[in-house]
């Protein structure tokens, strides 16, 4: 659809009416500011496009992190009906299970910083980064590979690679059920198999950083943060399994929409009935990527506790290592939310937004019960990161918030911006030292080219959605 | 110029043109290498890519993407290309090029779907690919 229109129905939410093929309205979330940054691209109209779906339940939604995908908007979440409605790979994206862990620290910013650059260095030593990294340090074979595929996490945790209470820091315990590895195809095998373990490119990172202010203290000390404290964030996912998977299913499900009938706004959307039987095996290789997503980032986990071990001279336990919290990003679920006063269940698609489960969820694990889950939103290379949870109307969003600060300019513009060596300077003025395997990837990620992380926080929190407990100032940066 | 980027908040858009429609196809693959970064000068291999789909934009974004396959998975790098054939359900092309070689400059994860259309104009046909990266 084209020329969308909104309209603004309260400080922190602008309205799509349905209007055309749209079979609901849209909702985005964004206050003044962030709705000044929806002019400069198509991001509204996806979602208005993503509101032609067969069974789309509630409306389109886009949280404030919105910017210009290829099919969904970047920050879309959508639910659709188990009896009419479909799941779109597009609408996962081709990162499926990208995502962001946080790990604690014992330390503090006066411990690390003198010794932030040996820690940068060496993190960038171990962990595989950049275009096309592998890691060969790992060897598996084709029923080890497979067995991640099924189990995620556990199974880093089983080779003794990480401590077992890991498994519970993680959305869906770091297993997303009903994975089938013969859903996927041999390519994918072939493209993903090498790159277990490594970072990746892009706006994928490791970063450490410290916690430069508490909103909320009870929270926080439940969730074993304090001021100044030392906290390592991972954000990468499943690499090229997830890429494979996720052009392989597009390319079967334009046959299946024209089948079914479905009418495509955008060929990108090509979406399958859930009942179908390619809906199934969709889900099921969706879920294998998933899978190998959690387990990328716990090996991960394991070289930067590593690293840490050797630059502290100390056990990673006994330098309070332990995992915050591992959530999606990318990915399509089968969840039970309320609609017209009754519980439903339907296929949420979140791509580029974050479950949000409120205190007292049964989908949380005991140590966040009475919390809630820790939402992790990384900002830009520069500015601040938050940790949220989320609030009473985060049943509005079926339980999603923000994913990040969210891209405003295009890779082409900040390269027309800013050169490397600028931007590295401006980031040591900053306090921050970063190391990138490329440094075409340095300026296309610059502060500059993504919205104040703030402004899209605000909006989630003054929408009550979700509410601030922490602030991260980053200290270090390791760029693929 | 047979091609040129065009901003996209996320990823990477090029806009393609060619003088019919193997040439389109054709000056899509060399911009893609050019922007990725895996062009060589030696020619010790062929790889053949043979992909059916439902319509020629169909097609462009299973070629494109068989040739990211290659490149990132295999470790191919690409000094020309042929089509020895081209219909509206099935291309086939022999890529000339190495194994091995320069790192790549880009990361691109597929050739999306995305408003893709192509054009055909009295004497140019063109297109705009969003790539995911």
């Amino acid at each position: 659809m084209k020329d969308v229109r909104t309209t603004r129905i309260d400080p922190f939410r602008l309205k799509i009416e349905r209007h055309g093929k749209m079979h609901t309205h849209g909702i985005i979330y964004a206050n003044s500011d962030i709705e000044n940054y929806l002019l400069n691209d198509q991001a509204v109209n996806q979602v208005a496009n993503v509101a032609c779906l067969p069974g789309i339940v509630g409306p389109s939604m886009a949280m404030p992190d919105i910017h210009w995908g290829y099919g969904f908007p970047i920050g879309g979440v959508a639910a659709f009906s188990m009896n009419d409605g479909i799941v779109s790979p597009g609408g996962v994206g081709y990162d499926i299970n990208c995502g962001i862990r946080c790990l604690k620290t014992n330390l503090t910013h006066e411990q690390v910083s003198p010794v932030i650059e040996r820690l940068v260095a060496s993190l960038f030593i171990t962990v595989p980064s950049g275009v096309g990294s592998q890691n060969k340090a790992i060897k598996i074979n084709l029923q080890d590979f497979n067995q991640i595929l099924v189990s995620g996490s556990s199974w880093v945790i089983r080779q003794g690679m990480a401590p077992e209470k890991d498994i519970e820091c993680h959305e869906d315990y770091g297993c997303i059920k009903g994975a089938d590895p013969d859903s996927v195809s041999k390519k994918a095998v072939e493209r993903g198999l090498p790159e277990l373990g490594t970072l990746g490119s892009g706006n994928h990172f490791i970063e450490i950083d410290t916690v430069d202010e508490i909103f909320d203290k009870d929270v926080a000390r439940a969730f074993g943060l304090f001021e100044k404290q030392v906290v390592v964030q991972v954000h990468t996912g499943s690499r090229g399994l997830g890429h494979q998977i996720c052009d392989d299913y597009i390319h079967q499900m334009i046959a299946v929409a024209a089948r079914e009938g479905i009418s495509l706004p955008d060929r990108q959307l090509a979406c399958a009935p859930l009942f179908s039987t390619e809906a199934k095996k969709y889900l099921g290789a969706m879920a294998s990527a998933a899978n190998f997503a959690f387990a990328n980032r716990e090996i991960i986990t394991f070289l930067i506790r590593e690293c840490f071990e050797n630059i502290f001279s100390k056990s990673f336990e006994k330098l309070g290592m332990d995992l915050l919290y591992d959530c999606c990003h990318n990915i399509a679920k089968i969840e039970k939310v309320k609609s017209g006063g009754r519980e439903i269940e339907v296929c949420i698609h979140r791509k580029g937004a974050t479950r949000a489960l409120l205190p007292g969820d049964r989908r949380l694990p005991y140590k966040y019960i009475n919390t809630g889950q820790p939402v992790l939103v990384p900002g830009d290379m520069g500015r601040e990161s938050y940790i949220l949870v989320g609030s009473e109307k985060a049943e509005d969003t079926y339980f999603s918030a923000c994913h990040g600060a969210g891209r405003l300019m295009s890779r082409s513009e900040a390269k027309r911006h800013a050169n490397e060596r600028a931007v590295v300077d401006g980031l040591k003025l900053r306090g921050v030292h970063i190391i990138a395997a490329s440094r075409a990837t340095v300026v296309e990620e610059m502060p500059d080219a993504y919205k104040d992380v703030s402004k899209v926080v605000d909006t989630m929190t003054g929408a009550d959605v979700a509410i601030k407990i922490a602030k991260l100032k980053p200290m270090g940066i390791i760029k693929g | 110029m047979p091609y040129s980027v065009i901003d996209h908040t996320a990823d990477i858009g090029l806009k393609i043109t060619g003088t019919n429609m193997p040439d389109l196809f054709l000056e899509a693959a060399r911009a893609l290498v050019i922007e990725i970064g895996a062009d060589t000068a030696l020619s010790e291999k062929t790889v053949r890519i043979n992909v059916d789909g439902y319509d020629y934009e169909d097609l462009l974004v299973l070629f494109l993407n068989a040739l990211i396959f290659e490149i990132q998975t295999r470790d191919f790098r690409v000094s020309g290309f042929e089509i020895t054939s081209l219909s509206k359900t099935g291309i086939r092309v022999s890529v000339r090029g190495a194994h091995g070689g320069k790192p790549l400059k880009e990361n691109i994860k597929a050739a999306t779907y995305h408003n893709l259309n192509i054009i055909k104009n009295p004497d140019v046909y063109e297109t705009t690919i969003i790539f995911d990266v």
